[in-house]
């Protein structure tokens, strides 16, 4: 089942802020990983990234036409990350990367990612080039969405930090 | 030699008495040496450093115990840094009295991990987390002793606390000796953001590793605490309710 992971920070508190999730809306599977006042405290990145959670939980599936979903899944999930309580976007910090598939192909929105690669039959590779609109600065992402390949896992790599070289599932917080 | 003793130091060149000031010292007995150090402390600090931690200091419980309370005085000889070690080196018995004294007026000095290491036997850690637990540096000497091995200190401490920080400390070395430290932390103050701190370190999908301190919560209000605040997680949520039903 695709999921989406985000690569943590450095430190001894990589996952301040740190949310991620998936679920099936109609035909749509979203999945989501992010990371909301990733900025601040422990204290304050738990509540902002809880609200981030209740927020994407009270998506509904779409229900217009399968024609669209996928944008039309993204552009609900985005819409409701931009309305999480106004304290925490004015931060400016937020990193996020949505993915919905149907099975026959992906579409990505996100904000704050300087990178996003993917496990395409087992094999790592950068899955959108250096320009690509899916990539920007931190903040509420847009309603905006593009296509990506398919991939087993999509993971977001936040501006400033790298593409771990080894040990990524844990550094994206993956137990086994 | 009385004079002395009795903090009379008038008229003495005390550098040039130093010798006498430290037979004194050391030949004092059952004498209470308070009068003279705090004549000192006064009157010239650094002959009481030279006497108290000096490379000649008379060492023993009584003398460090009677120079304690000039320590303020003592630290403006000599850095905190080395007058503690060398002070804990010196106090045979009375060495807790100067690893607690440390602990509380440096709470986030990394020095004070090896010396707990040295002068505790039994939770080591604790005296110095007690201590920084109310400092802004607690989450980092929880790290500090986490990353030397101290799991007891660490979890005697959350139990002493409530504290979430010395459970999210453990998890980078020992899991399950952080999730026994969340169950007490918990246990001891239901309010602790133990959720937060524990995800932090953990990662965003904290389900399987809360699930699993559980069963070492022995209060109601720690159970019904983290159920309020496990609402993305279902794992934990069902397991908690269960486990209220049977909980008095």
């Amino acid at each position: 089942m695709p999921t989406v992971w985000l690569v943590g920070a450095g430190g001894r508190t990589p996952f301040v802020g740190h949310l991620r999730g998936a679920r099936d809306l109609g035909p749509v599977r979203l999945a989501w990983a992010g990371r909301v006042a990733g900025s601040g405290s422990v204290a304050e990145g738990w509540e902002a990234a809880e609200a981030a959670r209740d927020a994407l939980a009270d998506l509904r599936a779409p229900a217009g036409p399968i024609h669209g979903a996928l944008e039309a899944v993204l552009a609900a999930a985005c819409t409701a990350l931009a309305g999480i309580d106004a304290r925490w976007i004015a931060r400016g910090d937020m990193s996020v990367l949505l993915v919905a598939t149907d099975g026959t192909r992906a579409r990505a929105a996100g904000s704050g990612l300087g990178a996003v690669h993917g496990s395409v039959g087992g094999a790592w590779r950068p899955l959108v080039g250096a320009d690509h609109p899916l990539l920007g600065e931190p903040g509420a992402p847009g309603a905006a969405s593009h296509d990506v390949p398919l991939a087993d896992v999509w993971v977001g790599v936040p501006v400033g930090l790298p593409f771990p070289k080894r040990d990524l599932p844990l550094a994206c917080g993956v137990h086994p | 030699m009385s004079r002395l003793l009795d903090g009379d130091l008038e008229g003495l060149d005390l550098r040039a008495e130093l010798p006498r000031l430290l037979a004194t010292v050391r030949d004092a007995g059952e004498r209470p040496l308070a009068p003279l150090f705090a004549a000192l402390s006064t009157q010239d600090p650094v002959a009481l450093a030279e006497i108290v931690c000096g490379s000649r200091a008379v060492g023993g419980a009584t003398v460090v115990r009677a120079a304690l309370p000039h320590v303020a005085v003592l630290e403006a000889a000599l850095s905190p840094r080395g007058l503690y070690p060398r002070l804990f080196d010196l106090a045979e018995e009375a060495a807790g009295d100067v690893l607690a004294l440390a602990a509380s007026r440096h709470p986030a000095a990394s020095w004070l991990v090896p010396l707990s290491k040295k002068g505790e036997t039994f939770a080591v850690g604790l005296t110095h987390l007690l201590a920084a637990a109310v400092h802004p540096s607690f989450a980092s000497a929880c790290r500090a002793h986490a990353d030397a091995g101290h799991v007891d200190g660490l979890v005697f401490a959350a139990a002493e606390t409530g504290r979430a920080e010395p459970a999210a400390a453990l998890l980078a070395v020992d899991v399950n000796a952080a999730l026994r430290a969340a169950g007490t932390a918990l246990d001891r103050d239901p309010t602790s953001p133990m959720l937060a701190h524990l995800a932090a370190v953990w990662g965003p999908e904290p389900d399987a590793l809360i699930v699993r301190l559980i069963p070492g919560l022995r209060s109601r209000a720690a159970a019904e605490a983290l159920l309020a605040s496990a609402r993305h997680l279902p794992r934990t949520a069902a397991t908690l309710r269960a486990v209220l039903r049977g909980m008095v």
